[in-house]
């Protein structure tokens, strides 16, 4: 029997590998989609790719991975049960969350996103590994966009169609046909013969091809899911932002001692100021639950550093140095912030 | 295919505003799938009125950079016409007020679908006219001068100070119309009140006709001499009367309100 291989793309919902077939997008999700490799291996690898941006000075790579490695708390807790909930059906709050990820594990893997432009693409030795010694025959291909292509060169393995995907019809057309082609494709999404189209290089910026974008989206009840997920997005109605789902963590309990109740890191921040060239020393309330990360004064960093459930707000603030009014006022607001507690 | 185009006006506001023939047509649209179509204001009272009938919002057009209103209602005209007589569906437009007045879009539509020979279906709908009258005694025996206040303000038309007359959208202050509030409306006062200075004394009584807004949506009158014009902020919608000088008295006088209500400051 022969055994044939299934690329990342397009992330579709499902669980189960199916008889003779080995889907990366499965085992991608499984392995690298995880609370653990989310905290772990993830964060450690953009932490390794932060600090050698700090040191070379780049200011710009520095503050698109500040941005990713403070995002690792918030996901990691959530990004265990959106890939179950996306396991089992459609869901656009998962897909939210795994989208974000995706992009996580992309930039601390250094792997290029695929055709689909929303999924990494796991270079040769990742997919060595994940194949566990089992020697696929061929690549299948179940979708144009689905990267069998470039998988099928990466191992030299012949590509096969598959069965095509359940998915509504779209048309993948380069930015600049978009204009001229708007009557024909608008009036198609209208009547329910296309469901959206997929650009497959930038539009142009002139006022016809934004009026062609607007109309497209108007009339296509898909188009904005497409654009946010790529395929995946077409097998779900509506999903939130990453940041719909994120929500302020609940104020900590008054009184002393206190104790944390999140990560502090003191780094160059924030990022407007890495891009600008003028970093200063910022810290980050990072919170292991689904909260947003908080910049803050370095002030507050280090009186939460020295805050450890022994010691009250005064010595504290002895031990970071601080004028213990000015720590009180910080401990209250901190806890205000969920960050500390009694 | 139903190749079909229909503009509902929908009245200025409140549901009791609406016709009877608004209200069959947007029951019927709802009832058989029809692709329905309109603006901020217009969505908003057909979401109210008819629950669950899906409306595509047109609202994009006027966030989009480099698209003033011109442009805007240019390509919604073609866009709506294309999809009901190209693609031959059955098109619904939503327009708040009535569709005949100040309405470019729909002037557009109701042009190319007469080029074209394509049939239009137009729904009429109370005009904003209608409740902004109540608060003053036009008697029309010197007719009336209807304007925009930008027209007034800066496109150089000038009133004829021997006629009433009744200037809309008082508080909109950009070329793109793109004002939702009244926090820059003094800068079209001044400028209205400067021009108006040049035809009309000082002393010469104004009146400024606004809605209350919701839930109640009240006509609303304040009068006060033309020299004080720009002394406060108004409302995009608001519009101004101006009676003509040395017109009839009780053209020059606030009307109480029509809903049996006392004024409230």
């Amino acid at each position: 029997m022969s055994l044939v291989l299934r690329p990342v793309g397009p992330f579709l919902t499902g669980a189960a590998e199916a008889p003779g077939e080995l889907n990366l997008s499965v085992r991608l999700r499984e392995r690298l989609f995880t609370a653990a490799a989310m905290s772990g291996e993830h964060r450690a690898a953009l932490g390794d790719q932060l600090r050698a941006a700090f040191a070379e000075g780049d200011g710009e790579a520095a503050a698109s991975l500040l941005v990713a490695w403070v995002q690792t708390w918030a996901l990691a807790s959530m990004v265990d049960e959106a890939r179950q909930r996306w396991t089992q059906r459609p869901d656009g709050a998962a897909l939210a969350v795994l989208v974000a990820a995706a992009e996580i594990v992309a930039q601390a893997k250094g792997w290029p996103m695929g055709a689909d432009g929303r999924w990494p693409e796991p270079d040769v030795h990742w997919v060595m590994s994940a194949l566990d010694g089992a020697r696929p025959d061929a690549v299948a291909q179940h979708h144009p966009e689905d990267g069998a292509e470039a998988l099928a060169a990466l191992l030299n393995l012949p590509v096969i169609q598959g069965a095509p995907l359940p998915l509504p019809p779209v048309v993948s057309i380069p930015g600049e046909a978009l204009a001229p082609r708007r009557a024909e494709l608008c009036g198609a999404v209208a009547r329910g013969e296309l469901a959206a189209v997929r650009l497959t290089s930038p539009p142009p910026e002139d006022l016809p091809t934004r009026l062609a974008w607007g109309e497209l989206h108007l009339e296509s009840d898909l188009q904005a899911q497409l654009d946010r997920f790529g395929l995946a997005g077409l097998t779900v109605n509506e999903a939130p932002s990453l940041a719909e789902l994120l929500s302020p963590a609940p104020p900590g309990a008054p009184g002393e001692p206190m104790r944390r109740l999140c990560d502090v890191a003191i780094l160059p921040g924030p990022p407007s100021a890495l891009r600008a060239g003028r970093p200063r020393p910022t810290a980050w309330l990072l919170f292991r639950g689904p909260h947003p990360p908080i910049p803050t004064i370095v002030e507050a960093g280090r009186l939460l550093q020295a805050l450890d459930g022994q010691r009250s707000v005064a010595q504290a603030a002895q031990a970071a140095g601080l004028p213990v009014q000015q720590a009180e006022e910080l401990a209250e607001a901190l806890r205000g912030l969920g960050a500390l507690t009694a | 295919m139903p190749s079909t185009l229909t503009i509902i006006g929908l009245g200025p506001a409140r549901r009791e505003h609406v016709t009877l023939e608004a209200m069959e047509h947007l029951e019927a649209a709802l009832e058989r799938g029809a692709r329905v179509y309109g603006l901020a204001h217009a969505r908003e009272a057909a979401e109210r009125l008819v629950p669950g009938l899906p409306i595509r919002s047109l609202d994009y057009l006027y966030g989009m950079p480099g698209v003033d209103r011109p442009k805007a209602y240019e390509d919604l005209a073609k866009m709506l016409v294309r999809r009901a007589f190209e693609d031959g569906l059955d098109v619904v437009y939503l327009v708040a007020g009535s569709p005949l007045y100040v309405n470019d879009a729909v002037l557009l539509i109701r042009r190319l679908c007469a080029t074209r020979g394509h049939p239009l279906r137009l729904v009429h709908g109370v005009s904003f006219v209608d409740l902004v009258l109540d608060r003053v005694y036009w008697t029309g025996h010197r007719g009336l001068q209807l304007y925009s206040a930008w027209n007034v303000a800066r496109d150089g038309v000038a009133l004829d100070a021997e006629t009433p007359a009744l200037l809309f959208q008082l508080g909109e202050f950009t070329a793109g119309g793109d004002a939702l509030d009244d926090r820059h409306s003094t800068e079209m006062l001044v400028e209205l009140r400067d021009v108006l200075l040049r035809r009309y004394p000082p002393e010469h009584p104004v009146i400024i006709l606004y809605s209350s807004g919701r839930p109640d949506y009240r006509s609303l009158g304040r009068r006060l001499p033309l020299a004080e014009l720009a002394e406060g902020t108004v409302p995009v919608y608001s519009n101004l009367w101006v009676p003509a000088v040395g017109g009839p008295a009780v053209e020059a006088e606030l009307a109480p309100p029509s809903d049996g209500l006392e004024d409230r400051p």
